[in-house]
């Protein structure tokens, strides 16, 4: 009975959630790799049901980030791969070229925190959950974000920087 | 600042995507489940919550982690005292099927294709093969004929696979189901395995005990491990318009390289007698699948004397009330000799041949409609 009633719990949490992981892996890597990460996850969910928190989504968020990156360490292993992931263009902003273009001048820590907020919608507070940092820390490391992010906007304005061609942009590992 | 966020918003990447599916997620846990067991599970290398949750007190994991291990170690020696087979409930149906873990993981063992991840054409196959609802839906709510109607089999959708035969353009799909009722052939909660084939100008054929459409009869109804591995399953099917009408697909355990077929036989459905022997043929198995063209099944190269009052066991095939040709159902054995790496087996297998019998000229189609 238990085990059916934690099946039962795993599967509620997965129609509320897995669309939303699964767009927050799709929005950083390649649709192969987002598709097995969420699966990770929620694997990961079910060896920690009991630490799964009433409010899930930043848990299985922060669950996600953490796979993502294990993702990318392995796949450092293999030059072949590095080189495929480098091809790939994920996370970049569409429909605005001065955006994207000054996005990606962003450190990784800038574009995900911004990224958090914009396209998952996290209020701040989730967005530290996820980020494993404070309400204060974040507070000022957004402000910080928005600035450069602002900064890198005018810059690519003034240099005539947004034709650029930048198709894509490397994935840190 | 937050138009910048606005902005940044409207310029989202991935603003919607499918609706993932679990099935996935459960084979995983159900492979290292069956790998290391639930409480090694949690040392797996990507299992680490966020930072934000591993602030947990080191005095209360302690705790949980040691009442986890306490409580597995009970478990097991209850499980192991009272000389149960530990039981899990099939996630994906509401009523209470059981599967037994040995059966499962005999399963996994014995076919690659199960130990894969189920991936969008395994999906989708339960949808294609699953036209005019003859899976999933039958297969999880209809008696099968050998064991009446206490019998039933709950469709594993989580570990149904697909993918198509090498060289070929046929895809073969494999069901797991798990019987509901003790039979002579299958334990209650014990996985078997549904093997079905579809493809170009055949329609779906499918091992089950269940009568598919168009009264085509299958050779047997789900196949335990235990079967599997010691006579694979077979399904043959016709081709239609093909000059060589008949196929079978025989699935086999992993390492076996190459099947033979000897003595192969087709034995008269009215009679019992033997209609004709063939000769030996061997086929090569790619991804756990041999794909053997019978040929020459025509009822004149068989010497078989056509039934002037119509098949028993077949079907009329022609447009408007002119007879292309009758299609005689029969039932056919052959020894089947396995070679892998390490050895050979043989075993006797059964399925069902397709002969072609051409219409005398003036044969009109015998139905009332056309005067018969």
């Amino acid at each position: 009975v238990e085990d059916q009633e934690q099946r039962l719990r795993l599967e509620r949490l997965y129609v509320e959630h897995a669309k939303a992981v699964r767009l927050y892996a799709g929005r950083r890597v390649d649709a192969a790799a987002a598709d097995d990460a969420v699966s990770e996850v929620f694997v990961i969910a079910w060896r920690r049901l009991d630490d799964v928190p009433g409010d899930a989504r930043p848990w299985l968020l922060g669950c996600a980030r953490n796979v993502i990156s294990h993702q990318r360490r392995r796949a450092g292993r293999d030059a072949a791969l590095i080189h495929q992931l480098q091809a790939v263009s994920v996370g970049r902003p569409v429909g605005d070229e001065v955006l994207a273009s000054a996005f990606e001048q962003l450190s990784e820590q800038d574009r995900e925190l911004l990224m958090l907020i914009a396209w998952e919608g996290l209020k701040p507070s989730e967005a530290a959950e996820v980020l494993g940092c404070s309400r204060q820390t974040l507070a000022v490391r957004l402000h910080r974000a928005r600035k450069r992010l602002a900064e890198a906007m005018r810059q690519s304005q003034s240099t005539g920087r947004a034709g650029d061609a930048r198709p894509t942009r490397e994935i840190s590992r | 600042m937050n138009d910048l966020i606005e902005r940044l918003r409207a310029a989202n990447p991935l603003p919607d995507c499918p609706e993932p599916s679990l099935d996935e997620v459960w084979r995983r846990i159900d492979l290292a489940d069956a790998a290391t067991g639930r409480a090694t599970a949690h040392l797996n290398a990507g299992s680490r919550p966020p930072s934000g949750v591993r602030r947990v007190g080191t005095a209360a994991l302690l705790s949980f982690s040691l009442a986890v291990v306490l409580g597995i170690v009970v478990l097991a020696a209850l499980t192991l005292g009272h000389g149960h087979r530990h039981q899990r409930t099939a996630s994906n149906q509401g009523s209470s099927v059981v599967v037994t873990r040995s059966s499962r993981e005999q399963l996994l063992r014995s076919l690659e294709a199960l130990r894969r991840p189920q991936d969008q054409a395994d999906r989708e196959a339960l949808r294609i093969f699953g036209r005019g609802g003859l899976l999933p839906n039958y297969l999880s709510t209809h008696p099968l004929p050998f064991c009446g109607s206490l019998c039933e089999v709950q469709l594993q959708r989580r570990l149904s696979r697909s993918f198509m035969i090498p060289g070929s353009r046929y895809r073969a799909a494999i069901f797991p189901v798990a019987v509901t009722h003790t039979t002579r052939e299958l334990r209650r909660g014990e996985l078997a395995v549904v093997l079905s084939v579809k493809g170009p100008r055949m329609g779906i054929a499918r091992s089950s005990a269940i009568p598919a459409s168009g009264g085509t009869p299958a050779a047997s109804g789900p196949v335990s491990a235990d079967a599997l591995r010691a006579n694979g399953v077979v399904v043959s099917f016709e081709v239609r318009g093909s000059a060589e009408i008949n196929r079978a697909a025989i699935l086999v355990p992993d390492g076996v390289r190459n099947v033979v077929l000897e003595n192969l036989t087709l034995t008269s459905p009215r009679t019992g007698t033997r209609l004709a022997s063939l000769p030996t043929l061997s086929a090569p198995v790619r991804d756990d699948i041999a794909l053997v063209t019978l040929k020459h099944m025509t009822a004149s190269r068989l010497h078989i004397a056509r039934d002037p009052d119509g098949p028993d066991g077949g079907f009329h095939r022609g447009k408007g009330c002119t007879l292309e040709s009758t299609v005689y159902i029969v039932p056919a054995t052959a020894q089947m000799l396995w070679k892998s790496a390490s050895a050979t087996r043989r075993s006797t297998i059964h399925f069902y041949a397709y002969i072609e019998a051409k219409p005398t000229p003036g044969q009109r189609f015998p139905s009332p409609r056309c005067g018969a």
